[in-house]
């Protein structure tokens, strides 16, 4: 088993790690349902991209939940229509969510660039 | 600033959909439902041409540490997910090791580095790596700063003084004592910005003639989910804009005792043709405090709600990073998770 990560390793060695993102044992039945489990995320994640999977018309059901308050885990589960596959509709959402934040960082940057607001030099208001 | 008083149907899908109902005694329509399939004939499938359409962003006030703005548009779980990692996950420097040379003075050496920890540094996390556990410190991770005070008597000071900060010389150790010890290429890398405490003035421990304390201190970059030292804000939260909604008219003493309900500059009382007639003005004053809801004489005349995507946003700096680098460091955090997640499913993806 060690034999052949230390091989991939090798192959590969700015690979990510693989632990950060694995598809729960026994939970794709078929390409259109799965949970994924979420190493070191939180609500934080979890609930964003739930509602970027749930905005998916082609996705039945999305969910997270963290199974225990003492693991720095999350699982978010996938259900999907015959149209697509749940690790597909994964990757919609996480494309969905980065436009969002890159829309909210342009829109940010061009309202402070207009400086219609009020500006206090020192401090607290 | 005169807002047309709204007349208000009786929870329409419309007001469901889009409306926080804050009744007398409970708060309902709590969740988000523009989901498709949802509601028929309407089609609320993610459209980014639309989001990009209804976004907007609106900036109040700023100032060094402060910012106030509305972000409308959007939903709560991505707003809330903004103001979480502003509060726990966008990096800043703080004290992580002290270590003691000597300490004579009342404040014990764990109480003294937990104040220490506890000073915001004025340094740039971006210019600043990690430090792993088992990693050596390095110019490139660690900021070093000493702090040797001594107390002794003022031999300048009147005879019957009595104010220790007239009496003794160094009777108070301020953040200010703090001296940088420039490592490696800081010097040169942080000529524009020396680094240093945010604040001067922060009393970290009193010293009495004889006491000293001469440390010395390691900075690292860290997070604030692993202690609120690192926590670049003193807070960072959001309110949904309040909406005060009126059928009919409401006027003469009825009018003033409709004002009292509400904080001042909420509603208006204006006189038509000798008539006093309550209008609101300014929503968003009110703190919905749901005063009025009590008094019969108002009983399905007057409907609090709060616009579901309409937030208002205030982000307190703790000093090292301005209030509007934080905002745009914090979405950038969420922007970078998705890409570490997507290339963590894809390469688990490939090994299977």
């Amino acid at each position: 088993m060690s034999a052949t990560r230390v091989v991939r390793m090798e192959e590969d060695p700015a690979e990510v790690d693989t632990g950060k993102v694995t598809i729960v044992p026994g939970t794709m039945t078929e390409p259109q349902c799965a949970t994924f489990c979420l190493q070191d995320e939180d609500h934080t994640l979890g609930n964003a991209l739930r509602w970027t999977l749930m905005k998916n018309p082609e996705v039945d059901f999305a969910s997270y939940s963290i199974p225990h308050p003492s693991e720095t885990r999350t699982n978010v589960r996938v259900q999907t229509s015959e149209r697509t596959t749940a690790v597909e509709a994964m990757f919609k959402g996480l494309d969905d969510l980065t436009d969002i934040c890159s829309h909210v960082i342009q829109t940010f940057q061009a309202e402070l660039a207009k400086g219609e607001f009020e500006y206090d030099e020192e401090g607290a208001f | 600033m005169v807002t047309e008083t709204k007349k208000f149907k009786h929870n329409d899908t419309e007001t469901l959909r889009s409306r926080v109902i804050v009744e007398r005694d409970r708060v309902t329509s709590t969740a988000s439902t523009d989901f498709p399939h949802n509601y028929p004939g309407v089609d609320l499938a993610w459209d980014f041409e639309k989001f990009k359409e209804n976004f907007k962003i609106k900036i109040n006030r700023l100032s060094k540490n402060e910012m106030e703005f509305d972000m409308v548009g959007i939903d709560a779980s991505i707003a809330n997910a903004f103001r979480r990692i502003l509060i726990a996950e966008v990096p800043t420097m703080a004290i992580s090791n002290v270590f003691v040379m000597n300490n004579t003075s009342v404040v014990v050496d764990e109480v003294l580095a937990h104040r220490l920890g506890l000073v915001p540094i004025l340094a740039d996390p971006t210019k600043f790596d990690f430090k792993a556990k088992d990693e050596t410190s390095t110019d490139v991770n660690t900021i070093v700063f000493k702090l040797s005070v001594k107390c002794r008597h003022d031999p300048n000071a009147a005879a019957g003084e009595t104010d220790p900060l007239k009496k003794y010389i160094n009777s108070s150790v301020y953040s200010g004592d703090l001296v940088w010890q420039p490592k490696g290429d800081q010097l040169e890398k942080f000529k524009d910005c020396p680094i240093k405490p945010v604040y001067d003035d922060i009393v970290i421990a009193k010293l009495r003639p004889g006491q000293e304390i001469d440390v010395e201190v390691h900075c690292e970059k860290g997070l604030g989910q692993d202690h609120a030292k690192w926590s670049p804000v003193a807070t960072a939260t959001y309110r949904l804009l309040p909406e005060i909604l009126v059928n009919g008219e409401i006027v003469g003493e009825d009018a003033v005792k409709f004002q009292s309900c509400f904080p001042e500059g909420v509603v208006d009382i204006v006189v038509e043709n000798g008539v006093k007639k309550a209008v609101v003005v300014n929503p968003r004053k009110d703190t919905v405090s749901r005063e009025v809801l009590r008094h019969a004489e108002f009983e399905n005349k007057v409907k609090l709600t709060r616009v579901r995507d309409h937030f208002i946003f205030t982000i307190e700096s703790v000093g090292s990073i301005e209030p509007q680098d934080l905002l745009v460091q914090a979405v950038q955090v969420l922007m970078d998770k998705c890409a570490l997640v997507k290339r963590a499913l894809q390469a688990t993806l490939q090994t299977e």
